[in-house]
Formats: structure tokens, sequence, C-alpha cells
């Protein structure tokens, strides 16, 4: 007997309790696809995410480490501004992966100890649309959270800015207008530059991979835990993929089990390195518009190849 | 049952107006603010067979729907499943409470280890052909001896002469329900 849990929007049950899918309703109202009940799912997921502890405690130790930031000890306003967004998007890029990975790990083997999977199962749900559901919950929480933490980042930086200005202004209260708006030009291209931007985007789709492949590894894991350590193995691998990638592609690297292994490593892992951009935003380096198009296509495509992995194996499960 | 709802395809009055006839029917309407948390085994078991019954189907499968329920929530179950029954809802029960089934259903079917061992009308399953059983109020003495003597001089055998008896089920929830009047005028 599931115990039950008040957190649950969903209604635990205690025993299977089935209505057949010859329901007279179905008959005229059944689709093999709907968007409603996509935007069912994916409603509720949402909701039982925003009632886990674990999300607010992720989510304001990163807003605390980003505000924290605005009291770093005081360099050049060069090196300050640098300190700030290195630490902030670090901080973004490291809650969202870690949101990504533990709250996708407990969607499904919770659904399943509750219950709740039968029971939505039992309705006129196909197994696709349940996925995506889920995935699509979760995607839309990290966009949540993600613009939290950007919303809270842009902040510290705008005060940080405002600060040096007004420093710079009463340094420099009698030079002339000319040298004045030329340093005021130098702060404040030193603390927003339009590559911030992007460069949040990405993190964000590299939070969305890691939820879609999160899905697929829990897709045959046999709990949640066994998820998270999985995922934090590959997320340790997917940063070393370029480097295995590029001794396997060379002619003469390595006997045949090493090339094996590189092969291994090269095409289950994604290449997590391509999303950390985080050090040309803060070396002030421009993401040209061809490698954000590329990094942003290669993130869209391994969250989808990951989403349909995880799909097929959820049709392969006996539940 | 909003979420359930909505994954059977209803939606805005439709919708609502469904959820208010289904918490009706399991008489669970002055509990619909509630947390499930708060929730007895019996009312869950009630709002998970109301969930169930939100696209209206024709076929509910029930695997043991009274397990672990009180007496008096157990016969709340029994009325509902029976209710469903005279909707035209056909209820296919498995369980393992044998009286129960015995009471509510029209057709059983017995599985041993996986094989269907017996299946049919259950009233044809458990009869006895050679018995019979007749129920008498109110009879004397003297009506019983000459029926007997009547048995003894046919080539009829009584097997067995009793009272008859109430369930221990019927029993309790006649003394609980008493209990509670008097409780209650106290």
């Amino acid at each position: 007997m599931a115990a039950v849990d008040d957190s649950q929007f969903v209604i635990p049950l205690s025993f299977d309790i089935r209505a057949s899918s010859f329901a007279g309703l179905m008959e005229t109202r059944y689709r093999p696809f709907s968007f409603w009940r996509i935007r069912a799912i994916t409603a509720n997921t949402l909701t039982e995410l925003t009632r886990l502890k674990v999300f607010y405690v992720l989510l304001v130790f990163a807003l605390v480490l980003i505000g924290s930031s605005i009291f770093m000890a005081q360099f050049s306003f060069q090196q300050e501004f640098q300190i700030l967004k290195d630490v902030s998007l670090g901080a973004i890029s490291l809650f969202t992966s870690l949101l990504a990975i533990v709250a996708t790990a407990r969607l499904l083997p919770q659904d399943i100890e509750d219950r709740t999977l039968y029971t939505i199962l039992a309705k006129p749900v196909p197994r696709f649309e349940y996925v995506l559901g889920r995935i699509t919950g979760v995607l839309l929480l990290l966009a949540i959270s993600t613009l939290l933490m950007a919303a809270a980042f842009a902040l510290v930086l705008y005060l940080r800015e405002q600060a040096v200005v007004h420093t710079t202004l009463r340094q420099m209260s009698g030079a002339p207008p000319d040298q004045i708006a030329d340093a005021l030009r130098v702060v404040r291209s030193s603390a927003f530059n339009t590559n911030i931007f992007p460069g949040i985007a990405i993190i964000y789709l590299k939070a969305c991979l890691l939820a879609a492949l999160t899905l697929f590894v829990s897709t045959f894991a046999t709990s949640n835990i066994f998820t998270i350590v999985v995922m934090a193995f590959i997320y340790f691998i997917g940063h070393l993929q370029a480097t295995t990638r590029e001794y396997w592609l060379q002619e003469h690297g390595g006997g045949v089990i090493t090339r094996v292994f590189l092969a291994i490593v090269t095409l289950l892992f994604p290449d997590l390195q391509a999303f950390n951009l985080v050090d040309d935003i803060v070396a002030g380096t421009a993401i040209s518009l061809v490698v954000f198009a590329k990094t942003a296509v290669l993130g869209l495509f391994y969250t989808t190849i990951y989403t349909l992995l995880a799909t097929f194996a959820f049709y392969g499960k006996e539940l | 049952m909003r979420f359930f709802g909505r994954l059977s395809g209803l939606r805005g009055a439709a919708l609502k107006n469904r959820i208010n006839e289904l918490l009706d029917l399991v008489g669970l309407s002055k509990a619909r603010n509630r947390r499930l948390g708060t929730y007895s085994k019996g009312m869950l078991q009630r709002i998970g067979l109301a969930q169930a019954l939100i696209h209206d189907p024709r076929l509910v499968v029930l695997d043991e729907p009274t397990a672990g329920v009180d007496p008096a929530g157990s016969r709340d179950i029994r009325d509902l499943i029976l209710d469903l029954k005279g909707r035209g809802i056909t209820v296919l029960l498995s369980s393992h409470l044998l009286a129960q089934a015995q009471e509510i259903c029209d057709r059983v079917g017995i599985l041993a280890d996986g094989v269907l061992v017996r299946e049919g009308h259950l009233q044809e399953l458990i009869a006895i052909e050679n018995q019979t059983e007749l129920v008498i109020t109110d009879a004397s003495d003297e009506l019983i001896q000459e029926m007997e003597s009547i048995i003894k001089r046919s080539n009829a055998k009584l097997v067995e002469r009793r009272k008859s008896t109430t369930t221990l089920e019927r029993l309790f929830l006649e003394a609980t329900k008493t209990d509670k009047r008097m409780t209650k005028s106290e």
C-alpha cells in the first residue's frame, strides 16, 4: 500500500483502479495525440516540482551566491565585474544543472512508487504523451529558475555598475565632460555586454539536455539515487568528451581497447564542454551568432534525441 | 479530479459538473476542500473510484477495493459498486474477500495458479443440487416437528436444523450505528 503524500497534487491510490479504454466518452473524444493532455501533465509536473523543498533550497542557495558577489573585494572595476560574472554565471550553470538532474531523477520512480503512473496510463494517455508532459514540466521549471537567477544576476550587476558610475563621477568631478563620458562608457561596457544573455540561454539548453538525459537514465534505473549517481558520472565524463573525441579521431592513437573505450565515450556521452561559454563571456570575447546558433542547435538536438530515447525505453518498460 | 478529467478530454463547465456529480456519488462533496493527506483509507478508496469514473467508462476494473478499509467504509464502497452496477457499468472485481464477492457479484471466476478453474453465474456455481433451504419466520414448535416427521417418512434426510443468523458485518454495523446514536443523544 502506498503511503499518502499530501504534497502530491495527483491522487495517490492504494489500489489499482483502472477505467477501461473502451469508455463511452472516448468513443467520441479520444485522439491519438492531444496537446491538452500533454498540457495537463506538464502543469501537474510543474506543480509537483515547485512543491519540492529541494527546488527552493537550490534556488535560495544560488540567489545567495549571486547576491553575495556584490560584496566582492574592491579590485579595479574591470576585475570586479569579471569576478561577479564568473561567480554568478558559474552559480547559474551549476544550480540549473543540479536542479535538472535532481528534479527529473525523482519523477518516474516517484510515480511508480505512489502508483500515480498507473492511474495516468489507465486514462487514454499514450506513453509518449506522459514522457513529453513530464519533460516539458521540468523544462518549464528550469526556465523559471534560470530567469529568476538571471534577474538576480542582472540586478546585482546593475547595482555594482551604478556604484562604480557614482564613484567615477565623484572622482572625475573636475574633468572635462568628454573624458567623463568616455570613462562612463568604459564602465558600462565592462559591466553589461550583449554576450551575457546568449550565454544564459546556452546554460539553460545545457540544463535541458541534462534533464532529458536524466529522464532517459531513469527509465531503466532502479532508484532515483542510482540515476543521480549515474548522472554525476555522465556530467564529469561529458566535460571530457571533447578530449576523448580528439584522441579517438586521431589515426595513430593507442591500442584497440583504448580506441574502443574512446569511441564509446565519444559516441555515448554528450559534449558538455561545448556549452561552456562562461569563460568567453567573462573574458569579454564576443560570442558570434554562428557559435551561438551551433551550440543552441546542438543543445536542442541532444535534448530531442534523449527525449526520444527516453520515450522508446519507456515503451519497453514493463509496469 | 481536475487533472484526471483533463487527461480524459474534459474541460470547462463539463469538467466542473462531472467533478461535482462524482463527488456527490462517492459522498465526498463536504470533504472536497480537504487535503488528501487528511482522508481516511475508505475516503481515499472512494476518491480513487471517483477519478476512475471521471470519463464515464463502461467497464471499471477494481483490484481489492476494500483492502485495509474498516467495515463501515467497506460497506460504503460495496454500495458504490452496486450503484455502478445499477447505472449499467460493468465492474470487474478482483478480491480475496470471498464473502464480499459473493455479496456483490453476478458472475464469478476462480483463478488458481493463473488458470481460470471455474467461471459462471454465482448462484449456479454455489448451489448444491440435491439440497433445499427453507427460511420460515414465526414457525411454532408443533409445525417444525410436523415438518420433521414428514421428512422422516419420505426418502429425504434432514441435514441440519438451526436458527437463522445475521452476518458479523451486519452485527458490527448495527452495533456501531446504535452506539453512535446513543453517544449523540447523551
